[in-house]
């Protein structure tokens, strides 16, 4: 399973990345090891969708939008290993922790790990950092409903519907 | 000017000094304000602003315009920091030598110093040069006026604008005709 580590530019991102604005919470990765890792990073700024709402006159990231942004780094991981690229990923189960704020003009840097990925289900952990001071966590399991569906029972119904949502 | 240095404004405390809001606010930080003289800060771009799906679709980039727009809202905090300027709203007069030497894509972070030459009557004079990395991406030099300072130094007849026609030369106008006298704009 040991691949070469490679980088990520913002044009690259989008091959792999099924998200796109006002959802995508990454820009760049900056080291992927395909089915392994990922590191990387994304900017906050005042130009952005939540920050007159939350909160006016004290902007912040919200902590879902943090879950968001630490499981797409954990999604590219996956995604760049061979015949993955684009595909939708599910939110199984997200465990997180918030040990400081976010805030416009900060750079979260990410780095994701993948703990297990077997039959369309991944297992990770992602921490976030500003400046080098960890600034949240996550514990998170996901499905890539394309893979996990090849492994249902024939028959089993409430399959995992792909492409309708995206995965949150 | 009067002595006093700003350092590392946030979102909130930028938003006392100048009136631009959200979707049109292009600064992060101001590191540094010297009052009436310069101004240092910094924007991060980052895929989730509103250009970037249009600007364009498979090959992100910052237009021109936001970068413009970026240079002077801290160019805006070389003077708009004065107290007498606090929270006034502001209007171009001109832009020139506008130059961008760098694609900017989202995950740079645009780092700028703005001068401020002369503020006078309303009247704002400077340049603002921007960076990536270190390496110089954009430069602009810039008028902007403040309104609520400027219209107490025109000249006014009982509170009434007095009649007046534009001077046109050659399809442009370069200056107004007031009561028999020309006042031709500054070159």
């Amino acid at each position: 399973m040991q691949r070469e580590a490679f980088s990520l530019n913002e044009t690259e991102l989008l091959k792999y990345q099924p998200n796109r604005y006002p959802f995508l919470l990454i820009d760049r990765v900056t080291e992927v090891v395909p089915g392994r890792s990922a590191k990387g990073y994304k900017n906050l700024t005042n130009n952005e969708w939540w920050i007159p709402v939350h909160f006016p006159g004290d902007p912040n990231m919200p902590g879902c939008l943090q879950v968001e942004a630490m499981a797409q780094m954990l999604t590219v991981a996956i995604l760049t290993a061979p015949g993955m690229e684009g595909k939708i990923v599910h939110g199984y189960k997200h465990a997180g922790t918030f040990h400081q704020e976010v805030r416009p003009g900060d750079r979260l840097d990410m780095e994701a790990e993948i703990l297990s990925f077997r039959r369309g289900l991944c297992k990770g952990i992602v921490k976030g950092f500003i400046d080098g001071a960890l600034a949240c966590e996550l514990e998170s399991v996901i499905i890539i409903p394309d893979v996990f569906n090849q492994f249902r029972p024939k028959g089993a119904d409430n399959k995992i519907r792909k492409g309708e949502n995206s995965h949150g | 000017m009067n002595g006093i240095i700003l350092q590392n404004l946030d979102a909130y405390e930028i938003q006392q000094y100048q009136q631009n809001r959200y979707p049109c606010f292009f600064v992060d930080i101001i590191e540094e304000a010297v009052p009436g003289k310069s101004a240092r800060g910094y924007k991060n771009f980052t895929f989730n602003e509103w250009f970037f799906p249009a600007h364009f679709t498979d090959e992100p980039n910052v237009p021109g315009f936001i970068q413009i727009e970026t240079l002077t809202q801290v160019f805006l905090m070389t003077f708009l920091t004065l107290p007498e300027n606090k929270g006034k709203k502001t209007d171009f007069i001109s832009i020139k030598n506008a130059r961008f030497r760098k694609k900017i894509v989202p995950g740079n972070r645009l780092d700028i110093e703005a001068s401020l030459d002369s503020f006078r009557h309303g009247l704002a004079r400077g340049h603002a040069e921007g960076y990536v990395n270190g390496e110089p991406a954009c430069s602009l030099e810039l008028e902007v006026a403040v309104p609520d300072v400027m219209t107490k130094f025109i000249p006014r007849s009982g509170g009434v604008i007095p009649p007046y026609k534009f001077i046109v030369e050659s399809g442009l106008s370069v200056g107004v005709l007031v009561a028999g006298k020309e006042i031709r704009y500054a070159a």
